[in-house]
């Protein structure tokens, strides 16, 4: 970190505030708002351009790792001072007259194309290369190329070691031999069916599945469940949570109305079936960011813009500070499309550029154009359908305009002849009376302070009208009125449709200094990210969103290699708690390094191999070795490892807060099944409902809990004010901001819940109506049916006589506190199997993924 | 009828703690990593300087108080009363009314040494002035109320990030592991608008955010044990539960997160011994009920809310933040601000001084900071009637207890109280004074996030040290 710093420093000026800046190594950007700003006005102040980035920013588009076009790269120290083809030095430390690069520029040679290099700009290579020409780093590459996940991607074949088949256990084993230590051996069959089952679909196995896959536990038969389960609508729906998460999905507005979103949940169905019907992630990328350009009649493209609309609405009909907000709301599309597909905090290149990372601001404003005129929409779902309705409305507001514009007419005339009567009573004068009777003229404060404080006198109630009028006119003014409320009636019914975004008016994007919405600097049109582009993106004119979604997939010449590594990450982080960096939300110069950088580079390129398709990688993985390891601790292993970073075993995982709804309201047998459809709001304690505002849109109070609401998690209403208790609990995201890696922290409020919450009651009750139907009557057939609904295994046989005694003593027990008289023995039996189950349902085994 | 009022689950007699630590999983073990936990905070070595306060209460006047009205007289606005307001180009108001200016409708009279003049609706708050520090020219960027609430809570207008009570907790870790370390009391009229990310840990570890206490039995969401099951009946329960956690950790030797869950089941059944004790306010004699205006109707609410923050702080919880006001009820008088201020004032004004002069006669004041204020406040200029509309450019605050100097005012308005002029006080001034005055260094308390370091200031603020004692 403190050599970033140093470099950082070196590249840019050598500012006393910089350095200081550089110190504290914050990103302010996204932060600021607008006073706030004025106070670290210093430290975000654009650093002066010097000769190094100006060659990484002008030239290095045909001099650097990719284009090197006349055998000359600028991106490196080295070979930019042997110079290219010419034979003649390109840079000479000290000496700019020596030096091709100075010269040619001087010489307004370079850049041949695009703006040239003005004075300013030539001097400063000049002064650059006459005090040393310092480079990024002392050795050969400079962050932004040299960059491990910013490089195109490897092409190595995986090491030779050993005998493993799966190329993921030769890059694994590989490591681990290099280092003394062995993998751990495969997981018990049960262990790895459970483990399957709720890694691939987020529901457990039956006993039977567990049972029919240990009694012939061969790779064919494991092979062929993978298949099955990859087949499974609900790979889908477990798939679309992570996504989900990234992509801050919710369905209300956040902020103080917290409003809702009842169509936002197409975006959550496209994200399952896209899953599940394995859509190349690049076409995945292309319809989220410009679906509505790309496949304008597709429903589903349409509703993949979600992904643009699914961020907290900060006001939109609020006039206060609604350029700022706009950019608030822009900054969470940037922040979230950067961290979602690439890994990147380009956040934090708001207001200064980015700290470590080669993202300058320019660049940010430059990818914000992209968006620029975006604005939230709700598509048609049937565009049919959309057609007629839109010209059923046309043809409804024509007939409506007139007699609503002569019902309007009618009224307001008479207002008006009114308001002058009280304004001529009016002690004021003539001046004054005739300023209250103009027509309203925004800027004239005297004006608007007259009509603030004669607002009851401008201001005609109908029944003040009503008082005036005589029968015949008061006759007249109900026909209008009815004649208006006959053909209003008449209005089309609003029909289904799916939230997401469209082009709006177009909008000019201005740099703005330190993020500030008044201080607009050089107006720019869109871009990308030069340090993840070849020249042919820097010629190619970037026309809409669909180029940028082209561009983050383009794995030869633009972000996909990034794109592809990010996701390849993710992937592994899905099956096996973390990603292979250890920094899932950071993909840039300042995130951990991969300690399997080769694995990252085979996955990442097996994905594009497959023409982006997830489900042969996710295949490649759970059939490995190292997915299939046990979970047990290896004491020397842990000695040399204790973090498992190389994969010796396979960590232990937490059901995340939905998995485990789902898989208790599963073993219950109470889970309803369906795919798909509008967000349900289970029932919530009456202390839970939080109420804002008197039109707030409160949580019902009046649920009943049934088949409608023992849904999917995923098919709960996550609303931003105001989440789902249980899920809050056990750590699901608040949907604010992209979230890569959840908080999967235990703490006492997690163990109230599941003792105390009316939902474990509830489903401890159902759980054991179920074991009463499905096993015998003696206690030990019904404690062994139930072990085995619940955790996929019969109880050992301690565990069973300690189950018997406990069901023998609470039903006593339940009688003692309640008297003999108050119940029939069974009851008592019922109460006490019922808490039997409920501590089943609590438990670490069911909660716990060996 | 099972269903029983709200009754601690009790250790069977002859049951000690002892004991059940041991049947929980390992006495020592346990022990242990129960300091494990505690070792977990930010500042791993402890605050940065000798804190001056270990708590905070924090009296949060939802809607925008008139500290004109209330703390800060205003004799030029008197003198304008009437006029027309002609102070500001490019004036952005909320409600887009702009009324002559108004004089506050309350007298105001000298209290105390320090002679500070206050509001006749604040006659409780008005005997403690010499205990109190004013901020006068608090200023936040937004007059709009939710966003002004995420700033004053969290640093920024937007959504997102941890509360000052997370950084504070995550900062120092807790005194009590038996209770929530950041508790959060709102009006049982509404909550804030915003709702839970006001108190949320945004990126910190979300055991530091904020935990909703309710009054009445049961403070915490599912701390109540079901009604269904006897204290005997859970304690046979839990026994299965925990017994249960125990095989499967023995077969898992070293794994820290199953170990934490049956520690948090530990935590779990002390919070609910503890909790409930805590904020049962019947152990309270009457002269402190009546102390904090639990006695007259209108104040009962707020002051049974100050007194279980009261007895919080003294269980050592570090943070707690009680909101006034909710669904209309709010100090947000856009109109009748005559009204709305004496209703509010009685709701709030005797359980404030009672909390004052609680923690003051029991030494508790030395190291608990008190702060009062709003998330802005309201405009000298009317809107065309009674009300006035918010004041993000300059409102007043104040401070009293542990590490701050009494009897003080900081900053000031311009005369008519339109804009704070001198000293003017951020967000961030007021967090990092905050921080500071529990021994945290605000450049210092950072968390990295997403290859960031955040903190609870940004890249601004200024310890106010004109408020130190």
């Amino acid at each position: 970190m403190a050599r970033d710093a140093g470099v950082y420093s070196r590249i840019r000026s050598g500012k006393a505030v910089l350095a200081r800046a550089m110190k504290r190594h914050f990103c302010f950007t996204a932060l600021l708002g607008l006073s706030a700003a004025s106070q670290s006005a210093a430290l975000c102040a654009q650093p002066a351009a010097d000769g190094r980035r100006l060659l990484a920013e002008r030239c290095e588009v045909c001099h650097g790792e990719r284009a090197r076009v006349s055998g000359l790269r600028l991106d490196q120290r080295g070979p930019a001072m042997r110079g290219g083809d010419s034979g003649l030095p390109g840079i000479v430390p000290g000496d700019p007259e020596a030096s091709r690069v100075y010269l040619r520029a001087a010489a307004h040679e370079m850049p041949p194309g695009g703006p040239p290099l003005d004075a300013g700009e030539i001097e400063s290579i000049r002064a650059w290369i006459a005090s040393g020409a310092a480079w990024d780093s002392d050795t050969q590459s400079g962050p932004e190329k040299g960059h491990w996940a910013f490089r195109i991607l490897a092409d190595a074949p995986p090491p030779s070691t050993g005998s493993p088949s799966n190329p993921i256990d030769r890059y694994v084993a590989a490591r681990l031999q290099e280092q003394g230590l062995r993998p751990n051996p495969t997981a018990e069959p049960a262990a790895l069916v459970r483990r399957l089952y709720l890694d691939l679909t987020g529901l457990p196995p039956t006993a039977e599945a567990v049972e029919s896959f240990a009694r012939n536990a061969t790779d064919e038969a494991y092979g062929s469940l993978v298949d099955h389960l990859l087949e499974s609508p609900h790979f889908g729906e477990r798939s679309a949570r992570f996504w989900l998460d990234v992509a801050r999905y919710a369905d209300s507005a956040g902020y103080e109305e917290d409003r809702p979103r009842p169509n936002a949940y197409r975006y959550r169905d496209f994200v399952i079936e896209a899953f599940n019907r394995d859509l190349p992630y690049d076409r995945f990328v292309a319809w989220q960011l410009a679906g509505d350009i790309l496949r304008p009649g597709d429903p589903e493209a349409l509703a993949a813009t979600g992904f643009l609309a699914a961020g907290p609405d900060v006001r939109p009909d609020f006039v206060n500070f609604r350029e700022k907000d706009r950019l608030d709301e822009l900054d969470d599309i940037i922040a979230t499309t950067g961290q979602a597909f690439l890994g990147l905090t380009l956040g934090c290149a708001r207001c200064h550029d980015h700290k470590s990372d080669p993202v300058t601001t320019r660049e940010y404003y430059q990818l914000s154009a992209f968006f620029g005129s975006t604005e939230r929409h709700g598509h048609p779902w049937d565009p049919e359908e959309g057609g007629r309705h839109e010209r059923e409305l046309g043809d409804f507001n024509e007939r409506h305009r007139p007699v609503r514009e002569a019902l309007e007419t009618w009224v307001e005339s008479r207002h008006e002849a009114i308001r002058r009567e009280r304004i001529e009573a009016l002690d004021l004068s003539e001046e004054q009376k005739r300023l209250l009777a103009a027509p309203v003229d925004e800027v004239n404060a005297a004006q608007a302070a007259l009509r603030t404080r004669f607002a009851d006198t401008l201001t005609v109630t109908d029944e003040q009208l009503r008082d005036r009028l005589d029968a015949a006119a008061i006759a007249r003014w109900d026909a209008l009125a009815e004649a208006e409320r006959q053909v209003a009636a008449t209005k089309p019914r609003d029909i289904p449709r799916a939230l997401g975004i469209r082009e709006g008016e177009p909008k000019p994007t201005w740099v703005l200094g330190r993020g500030n919405p008044e201080d607009r600097g050089e107006r720019v049109s869109r871009g990308l990210l030069r340090a993840l582009s070849c020249p042919d993106w820097a010629k190619r004119p970037l026309a809409t969103r669909a180029d940028l979604a082209e561009w983050i997939t383009d794995t030869e010449c633009g972000a996909g290699a990034l794109a592809a590594r990010v996701l390849a990450s993710r992937l592994w982080q899905r099956h096996f708690g973390r990603g292979l960096t250890e920094t899932p939300g950071d993909f840039g110069v300042r995130g951990a390094a991969p300690a399997l950088p080769g694995l990252v580079e085979h996955l990442a390129g097996e994905l594009v191999r497959h023409g982006w398709r997830l489900k042969p990688v996710h295949r490649l993985i759970v059939t490995s070795r190292t997915y299939r390891q046990s979970s047990r601790r290896n004491e020397s292993s842990a000695v040399a490892d204790p973090g498992n970073l190389l994969w010796w075993r396979r960590d232990p995982m937490r059901l995340e807060a939905e998995a485990l709804r789902d898989t208790i309201l599963s073993v219950s047998g109470s889970l309803n099944r369906k795919l798909h459809g509008p967000a349900v709001k289970p029932s919530m304690a009456p202390e839970a409902i939080y109420r804002a505002t008197e039109n707030y849109d409160r949580w019902p109070e009046d649920v009943q809990d049934g088949p409608s609401t023992w849904r999917r998690s995923i098919y709960i209403f996550t609303k931003r004010a105001n989440l789902f208790p249980f899920l809050q609990t056990f750590g699901t995201p608040s949907a604010i901001g992209s979230c890569t890696r959840r908080d999967a922290s235990s703490g006492p409020l997690q163990a109230l819940s599941l003792m105390n919450d009316k939902f474990m009651l509830e489903q401890s009750r159902l759980f054991a109506e179920r074991v009463l139907v499905e096993s015998g009557r003696q206690p030990a057939e019904r404690v062994t049916t139930a072990y085995r609904l619940a955790l996929g295994r019969p109880p050992r046989s301690a565990e069973r006589e300690r189950a018997v005694a406990f069901l023998h003593g609470q039903a006593q027990q339940y009688e003692l506190d309640l008297g003999a008289e108050a119940a029939s023995p069974s009851q008592f039996s019922m109460r006490a199997l019922t808490d039997f189950c409920h501590a089943l349902l609590a438990s670490s085994e069911l909660m716990y993924v060996d | 009828m099972q269903a029983l009022p709200w009754q601690p689950v009790q250790p069977r007699p002859g049951f000690s703690r002892r004991e059940w630590l041991r049947r929980s999983g390992g006495g020592a073990g346990m022990l242990a990593l129960a300091s494990l936990l505690g070792a977990r905070r930010g500042l791993g070595s402890g605050p940065h300087f000798a804190p001056k306060a270990k708590s905070v209460i924090w009296c949060f006047m939802y809607g925008g108080p008139s500290g004109i009205d209330l703390f800060d007289r205003k004799p030029g606005l008197d003198r304008s009363d009437g006029k027309s307001f002609s102070g500001a180009t490019g004036l952005k108001t909320f409600s887009g009314k702009v009324g002559p200016l108004m004089k506050s409708p309350f007298a105001f009279a000298p209290h105390g040494q320090s002679g500070r003049e206050v509001s006749e609706i604040c006659p409780g708050i008005a005997q403690h002035v010499d205990r109190i520090a004013f901020l006068n020219s608090c200023h936040v960027e937004t007059n709009v109320h939710d966003q002004a609430l995420f700033q004053v809570n969290t640093g920024l207008t937007r959504l997102g990030f941890p509360s000052a009570g997370s950084w504070v907790t995550y900062g120092l870790g807790t005194e009590n592991e038996n209770l929530p370390g950041f508790v959060v009391m709102y009006d049982p009229r509404g909550i804030p608008v915003g709702g839970s990310p006001l108190w949320s840990s945004g990126f910190l570890p979300r055991t530091h955010g904020g935990t909703v206490f309710r009054t009445g039995d049961s403070p915490v969401l599912n701390l109540e044990r079901p009604g269904i099951l006897s204290p005997a009946a859970r304690r046979r329960q839990l026994d299965l539960v925990l017994a249960m956690h125990r095989d499967h950790l023995e077969e898992r030797p070293g794994d820290r997160h199953i170990a934490e869950r049956i520690q948090s089941f530990e935590l779990a059944y002390r919070m609910q011994m503890e909790a409930p004790e805590a904020v049962d306010l019947t152990q309270e004699p009457d002269e402190i009920r009546r102390l904090y205006g639990m006695d007259v109707p209108e104040s009962r609410t707020f002051g049974a809310q100050l007194l279980m923050a009261r007895r919080l702080v003294e269980r050592g919880v570090r943070f707690v933040q009680v909101y006034s006001g909710g669904i209309n009820s709010e100090w947000d008088s856009h109109s009748k601000l005559e009204e709305n201020h004496r209703a509010r004032a009685l709701e709030t004004d005797i359980p404030v001084a009672g909390l004052l002069t609680d923690l003051g006669s029991s030494g508790l004041l030395d190291e608990t900071l008190v702060i009062w204020g709003g998330e802005f406040g309201r405009m000298p200029f009317t809107e065309g009637g009674g009300g006035r509309d918010h004041n993000p450019h300059g409102f007043l605050m104040w401070m009293a207890g542990g590490g701050i100097k009494g009897g003080i005012s900081h900053g000031q308005t311009d005369e008519i109280g339109f804009r704070a002029v001198s000293d003017p006080v951020s967000v961030h001034d007021f967090h990092a004074t905050v921080l500071h005055l529990l021994g945290i260094d605000h450049t210092r308390l950072t968390y990295r996030h997403d290859g960031r370091d955040f903190r609870l200031t940004d890249v601004a603020g200024e310890v106010i040290h004109d408020v130190l004692a």
